[in-house]
């Protein structure tokens, strides 16, 4: 009964007008991001993340919160209508919706992908409106010593959530966890790494950072190489209708990739999209005609794209219950919740009960808004994938500067979107480095460096003490693991690259 | 790619050189009341091993010969559309560069449609309709949400 009272009090919150508008204008936006290839969710959040910033917290979490999910209806849009994803978590609709649609049946592709999205959605906010208080509540008893080692089990883990050079990923945490360290300390208030300008003194803002990383590094790669812009499969709103058979064979592919999608969405791993692998994988070898995958099995739509929405979905409990952020997307949510002054973490439900549940009501009311706007209006969304990317760049490139100045109105965090947009350039296409262990590094440098200096201060300096409290050496020894893991695959990747190489001579 | 990973390591051995000089000037503290020092320090010892290890891991890779295919008039064609695209961004970020310098003195809006008309001509957006109607559009659209919803002092 508990839940269901605040649940309402989430509602009565959300259901104000303003806060409505800014809930459709997040799903719009994800939905139009989503939509065109090149701007993903995250990029996209980035680009709001100011606009954020000039609301109160539940407004501006409610818009970027809408952007994340609502870039998952739009991925499949174009996955289906031409073939090319939206988003990466969209690929597996591609192979069977793109079928589905040049047999003349993409309005039922798209309409099962809705609704599938829509329960899968639905069920996952659910799970996180149980499963996330559960876990701040064990989390309560918690102190710096757990902290402190919940954060490095969590950044080793983390650091290589997006694959790639395992090297690369680790040096990107700690250069992350060095920028954190830029301005006044925490705890002292001493200066560090200011160099004696006023502007370094007021420490790195992460928005700069994720707009340079996330948005102006786009933008550079499409300049270098603009994608292509195809043509649309055209969709009458009276096709968008499946036939009760194709109906009839998505209900069970929804519902198993929904509860695919659950677990994995709160594991440390780009769990949306690995989702969606499992769960074609799966319906394939579950169906009476595999030789049908491939072909338009609506199979082959239903059930990745269902995995994918409640991935999505529980991706939230990790953040909102212990503050730890699995995905790029949640490292910007997080970031928005820091700058409104809310830690998102096991106080989060007992300091910011409206925030919280405001948040899961507007998740509610988002899965329903996406419903409702993209079943009739695929066909203009649709369109947007032909609009070239001599329209976008530019007006994406004035809105990211103008976003960056409005944080602080400072000229100099326009030079620091710049520069990290050339380095987030540079990462990306040359150096083969991924953008997120940086962000996460930035992001948990601080929490992991406050936790460390109050836990010493607890037990006297005495590290091994630490190590006694259960949780902390329980998070310890799987960091430990994972390390010495990842070193011994190193040097077995690497004897095995030179024994090959000796044997070819 | 082999040697910018080279030259990119070297800068970050020279960053985090840079960082562990300036941390070791801070106090350290004791492990009791550990000071400002104490994560700094062991960043930079991590960071700069790790770059080393990363430089080296780089030079190693670099020093194997790429075999290289393809016809010699492929590759040139190749090269002359990478160098095309290059200057594209060149430009780019010049207009941006010059953006920033003038954003205090000129006007936001008129600065917000010259750069928008700017970047979209450097896209190779075609004639002047289109950006014209882009560049207004873009400024009208900041005048509305960031000055008139938000109250931003530009």
């Amino acid at each position: 009964m508990e839940y269901v009272d605040n649940l309402i009090k989430g509602f009565i919150l959300v259901g104000a007008p303003e806060k409505l508008i800014f809930c459709f204008v997040g799903v719009f936006v994800g939905t139009i991001v989503g939509v065109l290839p090149g701007l993903g969710p995250v990029g996209a959040m980035a680009l709001l993340f100011p606009l954020s910033l000039e609301v109160d917290p539940l407004s501006g979490i409610i818009l970027l919160a809408g952007i994340y999910y609502g870039s998952m209806y739009g991925g499949s849009t174009t996955s289906i209508l031409i073939n090319v994803p939206g988003e990466a978590t969209s690929m597996m609709t591609c192979i069977d919706g793109y079928q589905m649609s040049r047999k003349g049946r993409a309005g039922a592709a798209l309409a099962v992908s809705a609704i599938g999205s829509l329960v899968a959605g639905t069920v996952g906010v659910a799970v996180v409106m149980f499963f996330a208080p559960w876990l701040g509540r064990a989390a309560l008893a918690l102190g710096p010593p757990e902290f402190f080692a919940i954060t490095f089990c969590g950044l080793v883990v983390l650091s290589n959530v997006t694959g790639g050079s395992t090297l690369k990923a680790f040096l990107g945490v700690i250069l992350g966890m060095m920028l954190s360290t830029v301005g006044l300390d925490v705890l002292t208030g001493s200066s560090r790494f200011t160099f004696g300008t006023l502007e370094l003194s007021k420490g790195i803002d992460i928005v700069p950072i994720m707009m340079g990383l996330f948005g102006m590094s786009e933008i550079f790669s499409t300049v270098l190489k603009p994608y292509s812009v195809k043509d649309v499969v055209k969709v009458k709103f009276r096709d968008l209708f499946p036939r009760l058979d194709e109906l009839k064979a998505s209900v069970k592919p929804i519902m198993r990739g929904t509860f695919l999608g659950l677990p994995i969405g709160m594991l440390p791993c780009p769990g949306a999209f690995l989702s969606t692998i499992v769960s074609y994988k799966m319906e394939r070898s579950l169906s009476k005609n595999p030789e049908n995958f491939g072909k338009g099995a609506i199979e082959g739509v239903a059930g990745p794209e269902s995995a994918n929405n409640a991935a999505s979905t529980t991706g939230m409990i990790p953040l909102l219950s212990l503050g730890l952020p699995f995905t790029a997307s949640m490292t910007v949510l997080l970031g928005a919740f820091m700058v409104h002054g809310v830690n998102p973490g096991p106080l989060f439900m007992k300091q910011h009960a409206d925030l919280y549940w405001g948040v899961i009501a507007a998740l509610y009311i988002g899965n329903v808004m996406l419903l409702l706007l993209n079943y009739p209006l695929v066909g203009v969304f649709a369109s947007l994938a032909t609009v070239s990317p001599k329209i976008i760049m530019p007006i994406v490139t004035g809105m990211v500067f103008i976003g960056a100045y409005t944080v602080n109105n400072s000229v100099f965090d326009l030079w620091l979107t710049l520069v990290f947009g050339l380095v987030g350039y540079v990462m990306k296409e040359h150096l083969d480095f991924k953008m997120p262990p940086l962000i996460i590094g930035f992001i948990l440098g601080g929490v992991l460096e406050k936790s460390l200096r109050q836990g010493l201060g607890m037990v006297d300096g005495n590290f091994l003490v630490m190590l006694q409290r259960p949780v902390t050496a329980v998070c310890m020894a799987i960091a430990a693991i994972i390390l010495i893991f990842q070193i011994l695959r190193f040097f077995y990747n690497k004897s095995k690259v030179s024994g090959s190489e000796g044997a070819a001579l | 790619m082999k040697r910018a990973e080279s030259i990119s390591s070297l800068i970050v051995i020279l960053l985090c050189s840079i960082y562990l000089y300036s941390a070791f000037s801070l106090p350290f503290g004791t492990l009791k009341t550990p000071g400002p020092g104490l994560l700094p320090v062991i960043l930079g010892c991590i960071g700069l091993a790790m770059s080393l290890a990363w430089f080296v891991t780089a030079f190693h890779k670099g020093k194997k010969t790429d075999i290289s295919s393809g016809d010699a008039g492929e590759k040139g064609e190749k090269a002359e559309k990478a160098g095309v695209q290059i200057g594209k961004l060149f430009w780019f970020l010049l207009a941006i560069i010059l953006y920033i310098v003038t954003f205090k003195f000129v006007n936001p809006f008129v600065s917000a449609l010259v750069i928008v008309i700017v970047l979209s001509k450097i896209c190779d957006l075609e004639g002047w309709k289109k950006p014209l109607l882009l560049g207004v559009s873009f400024s009208v659209f900041i005048y509305i949400v960031f000055v008139m919803w938000f109250n931003v002092q530009f």
